[in-house]
């Protein structure tokens, strides 16, 4: 290499240290924020429907005038669902000073590696649908969670399966992915505190297709209740086969496993699955309602999480007007003030200290004729959340 | 008295298990040697070994659903009209895509280094996954129900129609191979190029034409494995033929690479084993098992388990 390009190069790569030098978040001409979900992969089609939720919330602001007289500045990422790659797109946000908040993300995988970055940078980060419990153990005083935890719906649903539907003897399996793995632990040891039994604990791998092998090793140990944590794709497969396999008992699941997909996939064997959700049908009330027609006309049927989606906006957004600057530390305060509270779609949200609402619902459904049909919620509410 | 029933039912349980998890894996297994028997030929009569076998599969597996999607509505035949449908589709995608790889990808390296060819190969599985994804996306979809849901009860175990199907169909292109290789012409030359190919082309042997149609052969194996996968799971997904590639891969090892009886059995066995240990060991490690057999297959007996290949 001739002197001419090495000193180009050094050149070049000293200039390249100029990149990080952007407006400040006080000086530009919007408040943005960051929107993060899969929005391709083989969980897209939730990951955009997540997004699509957020925009609403965004634009419907936007039209309102925007927070603080500067329009909201919607900026989305991709994490394919994808640990990697999400820790690669959070520092890609950190390191860009003119975000203040953070949506997102969709997974608990995802989310969990990506917060002490987060953490690092003090950027305040709403999540939207992650449920893993151990995201808001490790310390830190920017997450803020909408959803309920696992620990609330897999209790919930083993609570579910011993006490409305009287099982005893339970099969778990889970998808060894941060979310469905631990959820699958919550059952477990709720069974076990109970008289019930459980009779199979199996892991499979996500991205398998042919569960048949373990279906029968389950069907031999004489189950009443199939419960499976992890994601729809899976899920319907898991439904289809142990149906095929003559494995007759009721399907179990969990937010991740819930959605249209999972219907689709398993076909006739869906018919009679429960599951929990953390969010409610839009039939629920006027004001879900009223935002699923209007989420309808511009994306079509709401697919999962896109309720959730919106409300996590809103209340990043109502952080930053309560805050009345556009500053990640006054956000954070703003969310963590005793007086803070967001009504929404998915209910009510209000912070304790380690991020979680204290006020979180557990949806149940059961698929009839095809469609998912509610049957019961549980509420936990702020005085009985002390433990948490 | 008492005890006999209950150690008697217990082996009746343990016996359907057994049989059940031997259907699973008999199921698998013709999977497996269909892919494996692709990978077979086409080494037997270039000494190459196609890497994007599995990609093919995945193919055809998508050539099967479009044609029902597009032209189902135009065949009133019902179920058997649309499973005709389905493997026409998909063995006519496969066999264009394969020809193309072939006479673009395969051919002007031929001469080439061993390495160079198994790189272009593998760049053709590449671009194959690729060009799905980026056309479909990378969702799982939902294959057409082409099988009842019915099953019946056979030595304990309980048999679906796709199961019965996938045997049954897999056994009769696997004769049906066996046929081509000793009674027809294309065999005898496809067995001479894979003996010799410098003296097949001095007995006057188009090897060149042989060599294509062993193409087609592998891939019309490889998009009738297809259609039943996506048929057996249910779904489709770009990546499909990844694992299934490497697993006929294998089998093909296992069984000695380079005889097509070889790669039948290996398949099989691959398919039982895999099963059985997903079921009694572990679910998670099934696919690290599977391989890990094939480790010490290949210790214990070099050649495979029917011994030395067409090749030595």
């Amino acid at each position: 290499m001739n002197k001419a390009i090495r000193v180009f190069l050094v050149v070049a790569f000293a200039f390249s240290f100029l990149s990080g030098c952007y407006k400040t978040d006080q000086e530009s001409s919007t408040i943005r924020i960051a929107a993060i979900a899969p929005t391709t992969g083989s969980q897209a089609e939730v990951g955009q429907d997540l997004i699509n939720g957020i925009r609403i919330a965004v634009d419907e602001r936007n039209a309102k005038g925007g927070i603080l007289g500067k329009k909201v500045e919607l900026v989305v990422f991709d994490d394919s669902a994808d640990p990697k790659e999400a820790v690669n797109v959070a520092h890609k946000i950190t390191s860009d000073p003119s975000i203040v908040g953070v949506v997102g993300h969709m997974n608990s995988g995802t989310t969990k590696p990506a917060t002490p970055i987060y953490s690092q940078a003090g950027v305040p980060v709403v999540m939207p649908v992650p449920t893993n419990p151990e995201i808001t153990k490790q310390g830190f005083n920017n997450l803020f969670r909408i959803p309920p935890t696992d620990l609330d719906q897999g209790t919930d649903v083993a609570k579910y399966a011993l006490q409305q539907l009287g099982k005893k003897r339970f099969a778990i399996i889970h998808d060894s992915t941060a979310y469905g793995q631990p959820l699958a632990e919550v059952v477990r040891k709720t069974v076990q505190d109970s008289s019930a039994q459980i009779v199979a604990f199996e892991g499979i791998t996500e991205g398998d297709k042919d569960f048949r092998a373990v279906l029968t090793k389950i069907k031999a140990a004489n189950p009443d209740v199939l419960f499976f944590g992890g994601i729809y794709n899976e899920g319907g497969l898991i439904a289809k086969q142990s149906r095929e396999l003559g494995l007759g008992v009721p399907f179990l699941a969990a937010d991740g496993t819930y959605s249209d997909k999972f219907v689709q996939i398993a076909g006739p064997a869906a018919e009679g699955a429960v599951m929990s959700f953390i969010a409610p049908d839009e039939k629920t009330n006027d004001m879900t309602r009223s935002f699923a027609d209007k989420f309808r006309k511009q994306y079509g049927g709401i697919k999962a999480f896109a309720p959730l989606g919106y409300d996590a906006a809103n209340v990043l957004m109502n952080g930053i007007e309560k805050a009345g600057k556009a500053e990640k530390g006054s956000i954070i305060q703003a969310l963590h003030s005793a007086d803070f509270n967001y009504s929404g779609v998915t209910g009510d949200s209000r912070f304790q200290a380690d991020g979680n609402n204290s006020r979180r619902t557990v949806y149940f459904f059961i698929v009839k004729g095809g469609k998912f049909e509610p049957i019961t919620t549980r509420t936990v509410s702020a005085k009985a959340a002390q433990g948490m | 008295m008492f005890i006999d029933a209950v150690v008697l039912k217990r082996a009746q349980m343990i016996d359907s298990i057994l049989s059940q998890q031997l259907v699973n894996g008999l199921t698998l297994g013709c999977l497996y040697a269909l892919i494996a028997l692709g990978y077979t030929l086409i080494f037997g009569v270039m000494r190459f070994i196609f890497f994007a076998q599995g990609e093919l599969c995945m193919i055809g597996a998508f050539g099967a659903m479009g044609a029902v999607f597009w032209l189902g509505r135009h065949i009133p035949a019902g179920l058997i009209g649309l499973t005709t449908l389905a493997f026409l589709g998909a063995i006519l995608v496969a066999v264009l895509v394969g020809l193309v790889a072939e006479r673009l990808a395969i051919r002007p390296i031929r001469q080439a280094a061993r390495t160079k060819q198994l790189i272009a190969s593998l760049g053709v599985s590449m671009i194959l996954q690729n060009l799905i994804l980026l056309s479909v996306g990378a969702e799982n979809y939902s294959f057409p129900s082409l099988f009842p849901n019915s099953a019946w009860s056979f030595l304990g175990a309980r048999v679906t129609p796709i199961q019965s199907f996938v045997v049954a169909f897999s056994i009769f292109l696997m004769v049906g191979l066996h046929w081509i290789l000793r009674a027809t012409r294309l065999g005898l030359h496809l067995r001479a190029v894979s003996e010799s190919a410098e003296t097949a082309e001095l007995d006057g042997i188009d090897v060149d034409r042989t060599i294509m149609m062993t193409f087609i052969v592998g891939s019309v194996l490889a998009a009738s494995a297809g259609v039943m996968m996506g048929a057996y799971d249910g779904v489709v997904k770009y990546n499909m033929g990844f694992l299934p590639g490497i697993k006929g891969f294998t089998a093909a090892i296992l069984g000695g690479f380079g005889r097509p009886s070889g790669a039948m059995l290996g398949g099989l066995v691959l398919g039982v084993s895999e099963t059985i240990a997903a079921g009694y060991i572990s679910s998670s490690y099934r696919d690290a098992i599977a391989l890990a057999l094939l480790v010490f297959i290949l210790i214990v007996r070099p050649g495979g388990l029917v011994g030395k290949g067409l090749s030595s």
